[in-house]
């Protein structure tokens, strides 16, 4: 437990980033390659080594989504300043098909990652959305049976009330021949 | 490990175009004076395009693909 406690430090410092003399980065500098048939011919080179072939067996093997593990690589390619973002997102659906043949060929059954992993689960944001709705319900029923204009009212208002009441009343007039007269 | 978010690879996997046919039959021209069939199919498959380019590359491994998983 007292290992979780303890804090990272080797962890960057904030704003390190920042410190570093500009192009002293690779993807600060022009990408080696520039073209979109230049960077699939250096996957497709990589990724046909054995050596490559048996980590991405093991990592699908692991369960990691054909997706996360396309997008890491190219993002890894921009970072070493093989190739630009842009052509990293145009070459990634070829890393995936690719990683997907690799995965077939070695028999794994991996993730493709293009599966919904939420499908089927009730959405949190959907049960809060009911919980206020019933909230609501029971907030307006409430105020039915005792509202506020009602709690608020004061006793001269009240009076008030009466007495107009008491003056709209209407006095029935006896009906029938035989009928006393009040007046 | 959910890719949903901010992971942009799926989207690019599914807006690709990529054909499921054959690929384009290119017939070798004869004579001096012939056009050159290469470029005008070239022009119409428009290669010029990068994404129809990896759609192209695309559509040949998964063709591969689909032969194996045919197999097994």
């Amino acid at each position: 437990m007292t290992e979780l406690n303890r804090p990272l430090l080797d962890a960057p410092i904030a704003g390190q980033h920042m410190v570093s003399e500009l192009g002293g980065r690779p993807w600060q500098q022009a990408p080696q390659y520039t073209t979109v048939d230049e960077a699939i011919e250096y996957y497709l080179d990589r990724m046909s080594s054995e050596e490559f072939t048996e980590q991405l067996v093991d990592v699908l093997e692991m369960d990691v989504p054909v997706t996360t593990l396309a997008n890491t690589i190219q993002m890894a390619g921009v970072m070493d300043g093989k190739h630009s973002i842009d052509v990293g997102m145009l070459v990634m659906p070829l890393l995936m098909e690719m990683i997907m043949l690799v995965g077939d060929m070695a028999g794994v059954k991996y993730d493709s990652g293009m599966e919904n992993p939420n499908k089927g689960k009730t959405r949190d944001t959907l049960i809060e959305s009911v919980r206020l709705k019933l909230q609501r319900e029971i907030d307006k029923k409430e105020g039915m049976l005792f509202s506020d204009e009602e709690l608020g009212k004061t006793s001269s208002e009240e009076l008030e009330d009466d007495i107009t009441m008491g003056d709209e009343e209407e006095i029935e007039e006896p009906k029938g021949l035989m009928a006393r007269r009040t007046q | 490990m959910p890719s949903f978010g901010n992971n942009p690879a799926l989207t690019l996997y599914r807006n690709l175009q990529v054909e499921k046919g054959e690929d384009t039959d290119v017939k070798a021209t004869r004579g001096l004076l012939a056009r050159n069939q290469a470029n005008k199919v070239r022009k119409e498959m428009d290669v010029q395009q990068p994404s129809v380019r990896v759609a192209k590359h695309m559509s040949i491994i998964r063709r591969k693909r689909d032969e194996i998983n045919d197999r097994t």
